[in-house]
């Protein structure tokens, strides 16, 4: 089922989301009502055999939908604890939230209820790494062979083409009335990077504590070397890491950016990029966007449950928010539609992916320069 | 525009009801839903096919159980 919410609507989306639940609530308690007075049924011949388990279909169907609904609420509201008692199960959704810590995170990991075990470690933390110093550490880029390719068409055509391994960066260039339009696709973080490898977890401590990391100027690096200039209209679309990448470069108005598109992205940790067209897509099981706290209600981010009630880092994976950003295109929501057609690339384009790595001494962590 | 005064009579059961009129409450419970006057924007575009395919689901369910030999 598709629940996206666009938090820029968040206070009549969390009060009308916060009614649906009630109501379903109450209508959870009839069918379950229906399931024990029909459960005698099993002996009573095929007809009632089959309503009695159509009955119990139904329930199951209202009591998951009830389910991904609490889970979206929990995720928009911040203020999950307090109004925590018009929902039927209280106890199981002010758990988490009260016990902070790493025995709130356990609970979030086992129940699946991360947001609000992680907002206020979330906050925390973000107050601790404000105000540090750039550090910059030397980036070699290496373009790999070009390929043709045809313009994306929708969000997930430009989350699909999101690079995965050792490529981070892939920009597609297509040719306009003598002028040049540009997609940008940046890849997440490889948790298991070394040094070396510039999208490692390091870069995320370096963007949001200092807005600089190895992997900005690779991008930077790679934009300026596909032509990409301040006159040329191009498109961000970026994974987690990739998404913080995306806004940065929103953000230094260095070039001509039309619109970012963020998938798993910790968006909350950064200010949001208010003067470029946004969209912000999360699932409410991954616990990386979590981890930057709470969302900006001003920013347009579409809050969507796993394709199959996958969590944790499944939740976050580049591949499980394809057919969510699927979900988001098939809304027809007319600020979505504007974005896509606005940024509409045509004819045949050139492909081309690049390949970065970390030159320098093994300053990064340390503040030493 | 839906109702703005919900009939809370629903919510006072004190017998048993049959299975039936069980999914009758479970329809005017979603159906309420439906038709909520502040229930606005994209979301509702969202979450009214699938409440709206429960409301009809426990409707024929309640029609089919009456007519159960």
């Amino acid at each position: 089922m598709t629940v996206p919410i666009p938090v820029r609507d968040v206070t009549y989306s969390t009060d009308a989301l916060r009614g649906r639940i009630d109501d379903l609530t109450i209508a959870l308690n009839h069918a379950m009502s229906a399931v024990v007075s029909s459960g005698s049924w099993a002996t009573d011949g095929p007809g009632r055999i089959v309503t009695a388990e159509r009955t119990r279909t139904l329930t199951a169907e209202l009591d998951r939908i009830r389910h991904a609904l609490v889970s979206v609420w929990m995720t928009v509201h911040p203020g999950e604890a307090g109004r925590a008692h018009t929902l039927g199960d209280a106890v199981q959704l002010i758990a988490p939230y009260v016990m902070s810590g790493p025995l709130g995170v356990g609970y979030a990991a086992w129940t699946g209820h991360l947001w609000p075990a992680l907002r206020p470690l979330a906050d925390h933390s973000i107050d601790i790494m404000s105000g540090g110093n750039p550090r910059h550490s030397p980036v070699t880029v290496t373009a790999l062979p070009a390929q043709s390719t045809s313009p994306p068409r929708s969000l997930q055509d430009r989350v699909d083409r999101i690079p995965a391994g050792d490529t981070h960066i892939r920009i597609e260039r297509y040719a306009e009335d003598g002028s040049s339009r540009f997609e940008v696709y940046l890849s997440g973080t490889n948790f298991g990077g070394a040094h070396s490898d510039p999208w490692n977890a390091q870069s995320n401590l370096d963007l949001v504590e200092t807005g600089s990391s190895p992997s900005l100027e690779a991008v930077k690096i790679a934009m300026t070397s596909a032509g990409i200039t301040t006159q040329t209209p191009v498109v961000v679309t970026g994974h987690s890491q990739g998404g913080l990448l995306a806004l940065a470069i929103g953000a230094a108005h260095q070039f001509d950016v039309r619109a970012i598109i963020t998938v798993g992205t910790p968006v909350g940790a950064v200010a949001d990029v208010t003067d470029i067209p946004t969209v912000h897509v999360v699932h409410p099981e991954d616990p990386v966007p979590a981890f930057g706290g709470l969302i900006d209600p001003k920013s347009s981010t579409w809050i969507v449950p796993t394709p199959h009630g996958e969590r944790l880092m499944e939740a976050h994976h580049r591949t499980t928010y394809s057919p969510s950003a699927a979900e988001i295109d098939n809304l027809h929501d007319p600020r979505i539609d504007e974005i896509r057609a606005n940024n509409q690339a045509t004819g045949v384009g050139v492909r081309r992916d690049y390949r970065a790595v970390v030159t320098g001494g093994p300053h990064r962590g340390t503040g030493a320069e | 525009m839906g109702p703005t005064v919900r009939n809370t009579e629903v919510m006072n059961i004190s017998a048993p009801l049959g299975p039936a009129t069980e999914m009758d409450r479970v329809a005017e419970a979603l159906d309420w839903s439906l038709n909520r006057d502040e229930w606005w924007g994209p979301a509702r575009l969202a979450y009214d096919a699938e409440v709206r395919w429960l409301r009809d689901s426990a409707r024929m369910l309640a029609q089919e159980m009456r007519s159960l030999p």
